[in-house]
């Protein structure tokens, strides 16, 4: 349990670090952020297929007995997704980088760009709600997990004391 | 391994279908149609020059120039933008935090009373 909550924790953090990164281009220039992204999204793809049976779960039990809190979760994180694909489908669609190297020609329009920056903010807004969903989680995996052990290589080392074990008397004897 | 390929798959599968599902959406919109010159590659010339009602002519633009500085390498704006990112997350992360908090039905607090029972 423990080696999964780390992997999730260290793809989760790769993944913010990654969205913060892609969601200024200013910070790499145009060929990196294209080609960025698309690293960027196959990570994505991996944070779905580790939480493949949360998902199956959810979609199984949608309409049927499940508390209102999953149900939101489930909303958010599918708007999520489909908001992530838009700004990955608009992004390729305005590459000038990528799509050419691959030597394809596509019909670029002005919309693509507007859907792009809309898809942009919108899967920023879903973010933060995803983070907040999550937000308890997020708390304790780094407290134990980030937190605790830079304590304890902070910390001086204490003596170890020898373990004390009550034993009981018998005052008959 | 064989499960992992599969899961992959349906992924794969659905992002296809959402992907074409917003492809039509927005090759179909009216946004797109239009001016079949304005459909034009990134910085290819699309002359968009016209005459207002005063007949004064409007200047041929490039597409794509529109907010070309902001992809342009700048490691201070980019800096400035990913924390004003962050900074975006963390407060809708605590708006939502305290919206739940404000909603969340209150537990009831259990004290010790000491009841003085006649002797």
């Amino acid at each position: 349990m423990s080696v999964k909550t780390k992997t999730n924790l260290a793809i989760d953090c790769a993944i913010l670090i990654a969205f913060l990164v892609v969601n200024n281009p200013a910070l790499t220039g145009l060929a990196v952020h294209e080609w960025f992204a698309i690293a960027a999204g196959l990570v994505l793809i991996v944070h779905v297929l580790f939480h493949w049976d949360w998902v199956v779960n959810i979609t199984k039990t949608y309409f049927k007995k499940l508390i209102h809190e999953s149900r939101f979760n489930y909303i958010v994180n599918a708007l999520l997704f489909i908001a992530y694909i838009i700004v990955f489908l608009s992004g390729l669609m305005i590459s000038r980088n990528v799509m050419q190297t691959l030597g394809i020609r596509l019909p670029a329009s002005p919309a693509w760009r507007e859907f792009h920056s809309l898809s942009a903010n919108l899967a920023l807004l879903l973010t933060g709600l995803h983070f907040a969903m999550h937000w308890k989680w997020i708390v304790s995996a780094t407290k134990r997990y980030v937190l605790a052990p830079i304590h304890s290589l902070v910390r001086r080392p204490v003596m170890r004391q020898p373990a004390v074990q009550p034993v009981k008397i018998d005052k008959s004897k | 391994m064989l499960k992992v390929t599969l899961r992959l798959l349906v992924i794969l599968l659905v992002i296809a279908l959402i992907g074409a599902g917003i492809y039509a959406l927005v090759q179909n919109s009216p946004t797109n149609s239009g001016n079949p010159a304005a459909r034009g590659f990134p910085g290819q010339t699309v002359s968009v020059a016209s005459r207002s009602s005063t007949g004064q002519a409007f200047s041929p633009q490039r597409f794509g120039e529109r907010g070309e500085g902001r992809f342009n390498f700048s490691l201070g704006r980019g800096l400035a933008g990913a924390l004003g990112n962050s900074l975006e997350i963390l407060a809708i992360t605590l708006t939502v935090i305290l919206i739940r908090k404000a909603i969340a039905p209150r537990r009831f607090q259990v004290r010790t009373v000491r009841i003085n029972q006649p002797s």
